[in-house]
């Protein structure tokens, strides 16, 4: 009789589930993902034929299954409760702490893309060349990463890079983070970047690198949002923690212009606040990551920056704005312009590679749209 | 189609339930309506999976109607010669399209290896479930021509039983004796069904919440290789797959036997708690057991089973072990693993049979499962030379214990001990202590939530974010 009465539960669920997961099938995209989701596919002969009919109709069943995002963020509960330390390749640290898996050193890898660097600096020896490897969460702050975990050695990576860099000034920014006292404050709990007090050690670093005069300038922070919740935490379906964003405003009566080459746009902030009301609020620096972006300044100053970046740059980079008149920003994974033309046309006085080592250790791009 | 999917549960399953209750079991009462409905399902759910391999599956289907029909008015004509003759054709056809489709990679391979030559090889992906159907197939076209069964007339009712859905891609492989006279009268009933669906639970909550957490457990020690491994994280990783593969396994076979009882069908049990075997040869009396059982008795005992002489009977068990070997699969560690077990049951047969007994059960259970795990390592490795790198940290070729075994232990341990239990009747022993009511309220409440679970495990393996990760 029991037996009886589950088997009708069960079966009342099954046929519950299929029906509910008819409904909400309109839904196009998924924040939490990132992504569209997948649409309805259409019958064809030849996708039946190639196995790409059933392929699609299980991503499209299963991207629109009844209480989707809510099971996700069960099982990840459920992973965590049974002892798990990682989920969906992110490590569940302390203190709501999340990290990314650090990169490898592919000696083959990292070798091209050294080369491609190299070749640039040569290309435009009348400019001072500056390298800059950021650490990431996993090493500044490797006492959160849960215990055992698999870990690499960043600053053995970082010096490994740096002894392959000819003719450059390299920027100790790790022994700068490593010495800072909030260590915690540094990088973001939910997402895989670094906050502004991080980017602003670096600064001073490289400032100091730069032989800027930092002493006349002032910065002011702000913050800007208290519910950022990162991609990590996306990654993972854990949305127990949320984090601050600040941004530092320098002081000064300098005034610029932004320009998004490719996009044709001019805008006069390097902050776009838009971005604070979607998912990924760290795209409130610059909008996002763009192919190039030049910073015309009203500086009094006779230099041109050309800045070879990822996304950690992208908080970094606005608190260069009172020392060049000119800043040109590349980000190579966007990149397909001729950067030769560039280098001719601005004649950059100094060039500045801004990168964190996670992206770096495993970046193409370099070699395939500047090299 | 595979039964942990998406469009299985919340398309396929309701859809064909709802057709065979509706339109077979209520409104015509109809076998043949039943069967129709049964087949055409068991074909989309074939197809969805194989598109282009299906047409294999129908012409194997129609060829062994064809000669079953032949071998049976031969039979009627009195012409025995003819019925032999006819049984061979059926037995070279289906063991060569097998042999084809599944063995001919592995043939060219060897050649090229032995002879040192390079012949391009004719490599066919594998079609899903040709393994288990050939076998169904063969068990009907044998006990034809040995006179055990009557032969089958009606088509439809012979191409289900290939193509039956819930048994079709990974077994129980059911002979067509235990299952003929279901194809043409069953009873369903609300108990059935309930207990089918239950069971059908279970099934794939060993399939999604075991077999996957543990497999991936196994899946990243051995791509890690052999360099950081320690002796610890091997044990580990060899007891996370040896539980994967059971709860893989029997967690198909409780599907298969669940959905089959959700429409009227009874299959013979296919595990039976083989981790608590206390010897190898009561290890295979409990793992596969419709494989075995197949092997013996179409197998073994045509060659002359027990009833030879000692050399005889050896030979035998060799054949039998190095053919289920390579019936796993097509590569040299999977015939080694059939060896294996020849070599371990004969022991146990002629040398060990007397010297096992004045061993401690406990004992017994342990070195049972010690010789299971090696042969799991056999099973699993890509290669017999990874399989012996596995075997030699296993047993002392590394450092005791590292920080990737603490690691991963801690994260799993849970995982592993629960699994450990569910997979011996001990959880039976301990339900003994409550009254029926209370463990039929207990299942009242449990089997819903399993589902749910299910559900829940199902969908997250494909959240799939596209976070600009690296960016």
């Amino acid at each position: 009789m029991y037996t009886r009465r589950a088997g009708i539960l069960v079966a009342a669920l099954l046929f519950a589930v299929s029906i509910l997961s008819m409904f909400g099938r309109d839904k196009l995209y998924s924040e939490n993902e990132n992504r569209y989701l997948e649409a309805q596919p259409k019958l064809s002969a030849a996708a039946v034929f190639d196995g790409k009919y059933m392929e699609n109709t299980e991503a499209y069943l299963s991207d629109h299954f009844f209480a989707r995002d809510a099971m996700v963020n069960i099982r990840t509960q459920l992973d965590i409760f049974f002892g798990k330390k990682e989920v969906n390749n992110i490590y569940i640290g302390k203190n709501h702490f999340l990290f990314e898996k650090p990169s490898e050193y592919s000696a083959d890898k990292v070798g091209k893309t050294l080369d491609t660097i190299n070749k640039i600096t040569k290309s435009q020896s009348a400019a001072s060349s500056y390298f800059a490897l950021a650490p990431n969460a996993c090493e500044i702050l490797s006492d959160l990463m849960p215990s055992n975990a698999p870990t690499q050695n960043q600053p053995e990576q970082i010096k490994k890079v740096y002894g392959k860099l000819g003719n450059m000034k390299c920027v100790d920014i790790l022994s700068a983070l490593q010495k800072a006292e909030n260590k915690e404050r540094l990088y973001y709990r939910t997402d895989h970047h670094w906050t502004y007090e991080a980017a602003n050690i670096a600064f001073k670093q490289i400032a100091a690198q730069m032989n800027l005069n930092t002493k006349s300038v002032e910065y002011k922070s702000y913050c800007v949002t208290n519910s950022f919740k990162g991609t990590l935490a996306s990654s993972a379906s854990l949305f127990s923690a949320e984090d601050s964003i600040y941004i530092t405003v320098p002081k000064t009566d300098v005034k610029y212009v932004v320009t998004y080459v490719d996009e044709n746009k001019k805008t006069a902030s390097v902050f776009d606040s838009s971005n604070l009301k979607k998912k990924d609020k760290y795209e409130v620096f610059f909008g996002g990551n763009f192919s190039q972006i030049e910073i015309e300044t009203s500086a009094k100053s006779d230099k041109t920056l050309l800045l070879f970046k990822d996304s950690y740059a992208n908080c970094l980079a606005p608190m260069l704005i009172p020392y060049f008149k000119k800043i040109i920003i590349i980000d190579p994974r966007y990149y397909t312009g001729n950067l030769t033309q560039t280098i001719q046309k601005e004649n950059p006085t100094d060039m500045l590679w801004l990168y964190n080592v996670n992206t770096f250790l495993n970046d193409t791009s370099i070699v395939n749209s500047l090299g | 189609m595979v039964f942990s999917s998406t469009t299985f549960l919340i398309a396929f399953l309701p859809v064909t339930l709802i057709a065979y209750y509706v339109i077979g079991v209520k409104l015509t009462k109809n076998i043949t309506v039943k069967n129709i409905i049964l087949l055409l399902a068991s074909l989309v759910f074939y197809a969805w999976g194989e598109p282009l391999y299906i047409v294999l599956m129908v012409i194997s289907i129609l060829f062994n109607y064809t000669v079953g029909r032949a071998m049976a008015s031969s039979r009627e004509t009195g012409n025995s010669k003819r019925v032999k003759a006819q049984f061979i054709f059926a037995i070279v056809f289906n063991l060569g399209m097998l042999g084809f489709f599944k063995y001919i990679g592995f043939l060219f391979g060897t050649v090229n290896s032995v002879f040192g030559t390079d012949i391009q090889s004719l490599a066919f992906p594998l079609p899903v479930g040709i393994s288990f159907y050939t076998f169904q197939i063969l068990s009907y076209i044998i006990d034809l021509y040995r006179g055990n069964i009557e032969v089958q007339k009606n088509p439809i009712s012979f191409a289900l039983y290939i193509s039956l859905f819930p048994q079709l891609i990974a077994g129980p492989i059911v002979k067509y004796k235990d299952i003929a006279k279901q194809l043409s009268f069953r009873k369903e009933n609300a108990d059935d069904f309930s207990r089918g669906i239950t069971r059908f639970t279970v099934g794939l909550a060993k399939k999604l919440i075991f077999a996957n957490t543990l497999g991936a457990v196994y899946t990243i020690i051995q791509n890690g290789g052999t360099k950081d491994l320690s002796v610890v994280g091997a044990w580990i990783g060899i007891i996370c797959y040896t539980l994967q593969i059971y709860f893989d396994f029997s967690g198909y076979s409780d599907m298969a036997i669940g959905l089959g009882g959700m429409f009227g069908f009874r299959f013979n049990e296919n595990f039976r708690y083989p981790y608590i075997a206390a010897s190898v040869t009561d290890f295979w009396r409990r793992w596969h057991i419709s494989l075995s059982t197949w092997f013996k008795e179409y197998v073994y005992i045509p060659l002359g089973g027990n009833r030879r002489k000692t050399p005889r009977v050896i030979l035998n068990l060799m054949i039998v072990w190095m053919l289920t070997g390579l019936w796993h699969g097509a590569a040299w560690n999977f015939v080694l693993w059939g060896v294996f077990y020849g070599v371990l049951l004969i022991l146990e047969k002629y040398v060990l049979a007397g010297a096992l007994e004045k061993i401690p059960t406990p004992v017994r259970y342990i070195l049972t499962m010690l010789c299971v795990m090696v042969g799991w390592v056999l099973f699993s490795s890509p290669s017999l030379a990874a399989a012996g790198e596995y075997l030699g940290v296993m047993f002392g070729g590394a450092e005791f214990i590292n920080s990737q075994a603490i690691y991963i232990f801690s994260a799993n341990f849970i995982v592993i001990i629960l699994g450990a239990f569910c997979a011996t009747p001990l959880y039976r022993k301990a339900l003994r202590s409550f009254s029926i009511q209370t463990i039929g309220k207990l299942k009242m409440a449990a089997y819903p939530l399993l589902f749910i679970l299910c559900m829940i495990f199902m969908i997250s393996e494909t959240y799939n974010p596209f976070l600009y990760f690296r960016f």
